[in-house]
């Protein structure tokens, strides 16, 4: 049965006047459709007209202001803890210059909130095959759309504030580019994935829901713009054997050099689930680490420390949006995840013998994969024996991703990241 | 540069998020077996579990139902926390009969928050008198029929304790177990006692009303889904079980059929009519399941029990209170006040 949320989901674009700026009288149409607002019934009749035109596409060709998603409600029984996913297509074939956002959930509590917040940009091209504006539940969203789901770069998170407003630093703006819907296709829609961690330790049901403005920076004020960077060169270095942890350093020296002097605003990374640990080293252009004093412990390689650990494949973290990290030219983000492939808490990974006797999967090939481990699977092509596999990188669920992710813009003459002063 | 960085890091360990995915390390438990084919009156009797005889339980937390599973494997015997180990077939006789029963080697077994199990076609190596064959079974911690018996499992309680039930049928073992149904129980105690939070919400009851007299029965409740748990009432079995007294006990194997423009409904043999209609509830699917039927001869009344309703592939399961008015000829059933989820 395909789920049917009750609560209605509403996503709107709100545009910049040709020539005005709020000064000049503009009106944000998304903030007149606002639930949580003041009341609007006299201009119910005006509102329902503009958001026609603007759906029938009138105002096309005018740089859009807003986007406005209303993620549906959820009921969260006592004790509960849900990870929902929604994914929502804003149709666009120009990027949509993103300056700041504002996450207000509602009906939390004390003791009912979110433990995240965050907001993917899908990077794929294959738009078409996400389940559009249906709320599912997934650790991770790591299950649902097509096979290059994991192409997607954190753009917007949120913590457990019931409201919250967060600012790119100024004078730089976030670029969130339209994708195609099939591969080969022309740019469509912007495709934002919302994932949300809901807890309940209430002894009460309680009905939640989300609302995301990304308001576009102004264009005037804007001197530089950040751009998705994503870089999973690491996952050849995944290859975990049956009962096994492993670390993809030990195999690849996976790493992304800055080209310039360059501003890096949230990094984050990217696992599976069994991916126990990213980090990432900054390195100088001499080869060193050059992580901050204070930096945190990686907790699967105790007493190193590095700029950047993920700890959790639902919730990676990431560094700060408002305050980007200078990185120089020559100088590099050198990254890797740590895997437990049935050795510590994570199931082992069950795959389709293909050579008697060779524990099957390896970097680059999959096992295919199956649920029971025996000799003659029906899952098995041929009825192979379904046997513990390699942990290796791969398009399915049940495979492994190792990635770093961020948006990089070029720093201002001198290495330095303000450049809110640059002409 | 240094200065910058430095800045920069102090914002950056201030939004470095704490895992969120709380690790549940692997639990070991000793099996209880039983094996009956209830049709042919058959017991055996099952060898309790030997010394290092554990299964090893990894867990694999998702909110999502299809994902939302744990792996089971033989313990090692040296190292049962953490290593797999190999198969241990356990010895059963049955009157002049004996044979052997084994768990596969690793087997994914869907669990939900409440602790409710469910695995379809799980191969079981069952030997007898010479005779062997793996038997699909399907095993439960909810309802299954087996031989015209209706049993039901138990899920993993706050001790960690549950119980599957599974059915199958072999033709390739000799008799008394060819061509019957097969019950193999199987029941366990986790340690240590897995955290179930993370795991895919699990549909749950609430607003149960129900009347028993001797001329009437009747039981109305709501069964809250999961937004995304796949709810098919016209092809699965409907069950409901009320006890232990007033006992009630429903088995609908043929499902509901459509019944309106949204509902499900259909009359059992007793001439018990059970109606499922969908309710519209913010955020979430909801369906109100109402019950009538013939009185209840014996309305003796235990202060608290149990209901549990399987419909639509859905399992909930609560405790509740039962009230008898003074002159015993009524008993009014309401949810209990502390709500207990199976």
């Amino acid at each position: 049965m395909v789920p049917r949320p009750s609560g209605h989901a509403v996503h709107t674009i709100g545009h910049w006047p040709s020539t005005t700026g709020e000064a000049a009288g503009y009106r944000d149409p998304v903030r007149m459709v606002d639930p949580f607002g003041s009341p609007m019934t006299r201009r119910l009749p005006v509102l329902l007209v503009l958001v026609a035109l603007v759906a029938g596409g009138v105002a096309e060709g005018r740089d859009r202001r807003t986007i406005t998603v209303k993620v549906p409600r959820v009921s969260l029984p006592p004790g509960s803890d849900l990870e929902t996913c929604y994914f929502v297509k804003v149709p666009a074939t120009a990027p949509f210059a993103l300056g700041s956002w504002r996450v207000a959930h509602a009906g939390t509590k004390s003791r009912t909130g979110a433990r995240h917040f965050l907001v993917y940009l899908y990077t794929g091209e294959r738009l078409a095959e996400f389940p559009e504006k249906t709320l599912l539940q997934s650790r991770g969203c790591i299950d649902l759309g097509p096979v290059d789901r994991d192409r997607r770069v954190l753009v917007a998170t949120a913590g457990s504030n019931q409201k919250l407003v967060r600012t790119l630093p100024k004078g730089v703006a976030a670029e969130l580019a339209p994708v195609a819907d099939a591969p080969g296709g022309a740019p469509a829609a912007i495709g934002l994935l919302i994932d949300t961690n809901w807890g309940n330790a209430d002894t009460k049901t309680h009905v939640v829901s989300t609302r995301l403005v990304l308001r576009a920076a102004k264009p005037k004020q804007v001197r530089r713009t950040a751009r998705p960077l994503s870089d999973r060169t690491a996952e050849a270095g995944i290859l975990v054997p049956p009962f096994s942890e492993g670390a993809t350093e030990n195999l690849v020296d996976a790493r992304w050099t800055a080209p310039a002097d360059t501003c890096v605003l949230g990094l984050s990374s990217q696992m599976h689930r069994r991916g126990r640990c990213a980090g990432v080293d900054l390195l100088g252009t001499d080869g060193q680490t050059k992580n901050p004093t204070g930096s945190p412990e990686n907790l699967c390689a105790p007493g190193r420390r590095q700029l950047f650990v993920g700890l959790d494949f639902t919730d990676p973290g990431a560094l700060g949006f408002s305050s980007a990290l200078a990185v120089g030219a020559g100088e590099a983000l050198r990254y890797g995840c740590w895997l437990d492939n049935g050795a510590r808490s994570s199931p082992v990974r069950l795959g389709c013998e293909e050579t008697p006797g060779v524990v099957p999967g390896g970097v680059g090939h999959p096992a295919a994969p199956c649920s029971l481990a025996m000799p003659h699977s029906p899952d098995c092509p041929g009825q192979a024996a379904c046997v513990p596999a390699n942990d290796v990188a791969g398009d399915s669920v049940d495979d492994e991703v190792c990635g770093i992710t961020a948006l990089v813009y070029d720093a201002a003459p001198g290495g330095d990241c303000d450049v809110s002063g640059l002409p | 540069m240094i200065v910058r960085a430095v800045l920069a890091f102090a914002f950056l360990v201030a939004v470095t998020a704490d895992a969120h995915m709380v690790t549940i390390f692997p639990s070991t438990c000793a099996v209880t077996m039983g094996l009956s084919a209830p049709a042919g009156g058959v017991v055996a009797d099952v060898a309790a579990p030997a010394a290092g005889d554990l299964l090893r339980v990894m867990y694999d937390p998702s909110t999502s139902p299809t994902l939302s599973r744990v792996q089971v494997c033989p313990a090692d015997p040296i190292d049962p926390a953490n290593r797999c180990g190999a198969i241990r077939p356990r010895p059963f006789t049955a009157g002049p009969h004996t044979g052997s029963i084994a768990f596969p080697a690793f087997v994914g077994i869907q669990l939900l928050s409440s602790g409710e199990l469910r695995r379809a076609d799980l191969p079981m190596a069952i030997t007898l008198d010479g005779t062997s064959d793996s038997v699909a079974m399907d095993f439960t911690s909810g309802f299954a029929m087996a031989g015209g018996t209706l049993v039901v499992g138990a899920p993993i309680d706050a001790s960690g304790a549950f119980a599957l039930v599974g059915v199958g049928r072999s033709a390739a073992l000799s008799p008394p177990l060819a061509d019957v149904d097969l019950l193999l129980t199987l029941s366990c105690t986790l340690a240590p006692v897995p955290d179930l939070d993370q795991f895919a919400l699990a549909p749950r009851l609430s607003r149960v009303a129900g009347l028993a007299t001797s001329h009437a029965r009747t039981l109305t409740m709501v069964l809250e889904a999961n937004s995304i748990l796949p709810a098919s009432f016209d092809t699965t079995p409907t069950t409901l079980r009320l006890g232990p007294a007033p006992a009630m006990e429903l088995r609908l194997d043929g499902g509901l059929a459509a019944a309106g423009r949204k509902g499900f409904a259909a009359t059992a043999f007793d001439g018990s009519r059970v109606s499922v209609m969908p309710l519209r509830r913010p955020g979430r699917l909801a369906y109100r399941i109402r019950l009538r039927g013939p009185g209840i001869a014996d309305l003796t009344a235990a202060p608290e029990g149990s209901l549990v309703v399987e419909s639509g592939g859905l399992i909930a399961r609560t405790a509740v209170a039962m009230r008898p008015n003074r002159a015993r000829t009524r008993v009014r059933v309401r949810l209990a006040r502390s709500r207990g989820q199976g």
